[in-house]
């Protein structure tokens, strides 16, 4: 029984993406099976050198290092997305499976939640 | 024509009232599932729908109370509710429990109400249906 | 125990709840992943897009009346206008419905 969380929020502008980073760190505490996938503008998550010292919050892609600790099973990134926002692979995190969010791919989870 | 067997639900509330129509979509869905004869186990505030917990909420008197309206169906149905803790703080949504913690003025949280943590969304999910009300756009 | 409604289907794969107009980028990612055994519920600001919506899906769309006609896409009468795609138009007793018939659920 896998949770996909799904953030399609872009990060720094609105919280609702770290609430749903929330929500997998909480399912995979308590040994559930869960993974998550970044859409649309959520993807940019997963863009690497980021520096937001600036703006006094954490690097959210620091955060989602945690993920594979905390046993969040898969991250997960819309290959459409990633390629509107300039997204090549070598700019991406480590760790990330790129993939199209279609019915096929959602219909392999249980469930399917986002934060907001 | 279907046979609609009896469900036990978790409804989970991430938006918030009066800047989003989740509380009111949710209640009139609870209302429903309960006049169904369905079971709501727990409702879970998470995210900007904790502001649903709030005492001290005073719409203008031609306005719905949503944060009363939910006091009042949660209570005559003995339902369990609970705002996301880490939600819930940042927003300053205090109970008199954390209130002592972090030595704050005062607390905020609306009976029956109560602030806990994530942990009961997880299990809520392991034995019960769960359904979001989302914000709009 | 159980009851029995007509109008609805037997059975529901999944259950998508839209909120959000057509052009909100999550009312797109939901029609990509919509399957012929899904239903979708059409509810607040979602029931606007009723007739793009329809025309999109491979499966059976409804939509909340309080929320139609809140919007002015019924008319005074109940009856539908253009405004709805013909979309069915159902209570939150048959949205407690559709969510015990649905296996799994999403709100968008």
């Amino acid at each position: 029984m896998t949770v996909l969380i799904v953030i399609d929020q872009a990060p720094y502008g609105s919280w609702s993406g770290r609430e749903g980073l929330d929500m997998a760190f909480s399912l995979a505490a308590f040994d559930q099976s869960c993974a998550l996938l970044f859409s649309g503008a959520g993807v940019n998550w997963l863009r690497a050198g980021q520096q937001p010292d600036g703006l006094g919050q954490k690097s959210v892609a620091q955060n989602l290092g945690a993920a594979a600790i905390f046993g969040v099973e898969a991250l997960y990134a819309d290959v459409q997305a990633c390629q509107r926002y300039g997204l090549a692979n070598d700019a991406i995190i480590a760790g990330v499976t790129l993939i199209a969010p279609d019915q096929t791919f959602m219909t392999g989870f249980e469930k399917v939640t986002f934060a907001g | 024509m279907a046979d609609i067997s009896l469900q036990t639900y978790t409804l989970v509330i991430t938006g918030a009232p009066y800047s989003s129509q989740a509380p009111q979509t949710a209640l009139d869905f609870a209302r429903a599932a309960v006049t169904a004869g369905h079971q709501i186990d727990r409702v879970f505030l998470y995210g900007d729908g904790v502001h649903i917990a709030s005492a001290l909420i005073c719409p203008p008197s031609d306005e719905p109370h949503w944060p009363r309206l939910w006091s009042e169906f949660l209570a005559e149905h003995q339902i369990p509710a609970v705002a996301c803790v880490a939600s819930a703080l940042r927003r300053g949504l205090i109970d008199s429990g954390e209130q002592k913690r972090y030595e704050l003025s005062a607390h905020n949280v609306r009976a029956p109400f109560e602030i806990a943590g994530l942990g009961e969304w997880v299990e809520a999910g392991t034995c019960s249906k769960v359904i979001y009300f989302h914000s709009g756009a | 125990m159980s009851q029995s409604v007509a109008d609805l289907p037997a059975h529901i794969h999944t259950l998508h709840i839209l909120n959000k107009t057509a052009e909100h980028p999550r009312a797109a990612q939901c029609i990509a992943t919509l399957a012929t055994a899904d239903t979708v519920l059409l509810i607040e600001n979602a029931v606007l897009s009723a007739p793009e919506v329809a025309v999109a899906a491979p499966c059976p769309v409804f939509m909340l009346a309080a929320d139609a006609r809140a919007r002015g896409l019924i008319a005074k009468s109940g009856a539908g206008t253009d405004a709805t795609g013909a979309t069915p138009q159902i209570g939150y007793e048959q949205m407690v419905q559709l969510s015990a018939l649905a296996t799994r659920i999403i709100s968008w």
